[in-house]
């Protein structure tokens, strides 16, 4: 038996009947007799070229406008923001302002001390605000931030010592504490980086000094980090 | 007689000449009279709308071949159909021959082999059925079937020996 023959012949008894054939021409009439259909066919001849361009245009047209109307938005938002950002950095200049001139007047009170003269230092809490004045005059004083060892916050103080380092006065704020030399040896051991955070200068000498607190004494390295004294707080 | 080969005329006479070729090739696959005789409309209707003119006789026969194996691939993945499942009996489909009538024992034994044969095809997985019925029957290559069911030719050829292999099986002492 040869498959093609057989099922070849087999396949040509595979047809439809005359009812089913009728019934098959009927809806295929009925289906294409339907308005839409011709509005279809009609529709397909369109050129696409025109529609493709209209669609593209008023695409291009409405981002366009949604563009112009994000722009002007931003626009008014930046510069509400600037006004607020330049009006906070002038209240926190005045605020420095205030407690920095405070603190001259402290200091004419200790005998012997040389008051420095031309303003004092930046806060080292406010830098980036710091007034003019306070660049051109002579780096006789500073205000040393300083981390005391039971505080977790930094507090902003001044030193000022003597000439002959025997004594120095730190101001605290609207306080004034004094101190004593002592015999005391020196540290053991010093956090280098805690004493990197104390910059403290002499007012004589014009160097940097690194101090180290604990309760009511301190520990004062020079530049070179070599031991100048231990000082006591002194009634 | 030459029917004209744009889509909007002569659409009478072609529907009448190749609505056995398209109903042949959705019964290979769905093997359902119902469901053949929506596809053949199906066809047609496309045929309408399509309003194109083809470059030859030949040019319609594939393109109606091809346009019947994608409305029966449509058909056959759409959720009623697989929901609904195969029709297993072969036995209803229509006969141009009224062998009802005809007791004759070569008649018998004709419809017998038929069903026999006909029946091993229809037992072949869905993919083969239809590049067997276009290689065997409408002698087409494999190039061309490739081309009407979107397969590559080595495809097509892979799919016709399985199926060879498969119908040997089934049909003891056939010769392809």
């Amino acid at each position: 038996m040869n498959f093609k023959e057989q099922y070849s012949n087999d396949m040509q008894h595979i047809i439809p009947t005359e009812e089913q054939c009728e019934k098959i021409r009927a809806r295929v009439y009925q289906e294409i007799q339907k308005p839409q259909t011709i509005q279809m066919a009609q529709k397909r001849k369109k050129p696409l070229v025109l529609k493709t361009i209209a669609i593209t245009g008023a695409s291009v047209a409405c981002l366009a406008l949604v563009a112009t109307v994000a722009l002007k938005f931003s626009a008014s938002n930046k510069f509400s923001e600037n006004t607020a950002g330049g009006a906070a950095v002038n209240t926190m200049w005045d605020s420095g302002k205030a407690a920095n001139d405070a603190v001259p007047e402290a200091a004419q009170s200790l005998s012997g001390y040389t008051v420095p003269t031309g303003g004092v230092t930046a806060d080292t809490a406010n830098d980036d605000y710091a007034r003019p004045e306070a660049k051109e005059s002579t780096p006789s004083s500073s205000i040393a931030q300083l981390p005391s060892a039971e505080q977790s916050s930094t507090i902003t103080v001044k030193t000022v010592f003597s000439e002959d380092m025997s004594e120095c006065a730190m101001y605290k704020g609207d306080s004034e504490v004094k101190y004593a030399l002592n015999n005391e040896a020196p540290l053991k051991s010093v956090d280098e980086k805690f004493l990197a955070l104390l910059p403290a200068i002499n007012s004589n000498i014009e160097k940097n000094l690194f101090i180290y607190f604990n309760d009511n004494k301190m520990w004062v390295y020079d530049e070179t980090k070599q031991f100048i004294g231990c000082y006591s707080e002194i009634d | 007689m030459e029917l004209s080969l744009v889509t909007s005329e002569s659409f009478d006479e072609v529907m009448r000449h190749y609505t056995p070729t398209v109903y042949r090739i959705a019964f290979t696959r769905l093997k359902n009279p119902t469901d053949c005789e929506d596809i053949t409309q199906d066809v047609f209707v496309r045929y309408f709308r399509a309003n194109i003119t083809f470059e030859s006789e030949e040019h319609r026969k594939a393109w109606l071949i091809r346009c019947t194996v994608n409305c029966v691939n449509t058909f056959a993945t759409s959720a009623w159909a697989r929901h609904r499942g195969e029709t297993e009996d072969i036995e209803n489909f229509s006969e141009s021959e009224n062998l009802s009538n005809n007791t004759t024992e070569e008649a018998i034994e004709k419809k017998e082999l038929r069903q026999t044969v006909l029946s091993a095809v229809f037992k072949l997985p869905d993919k083969y059925r239809i590049p067997v019925h276009l290689f065997y029957f409408e002698d087409m290559s494999t190039a061309q079937i490739a081309v009407i069911t979107g397969t590559r030719e080595s495809t097509v050829r892979s799919q016709l020996t399985r199926a060879r292999k498969m119908l040997e099986n089934l049909l003891k002492g056939v010769e392809f």
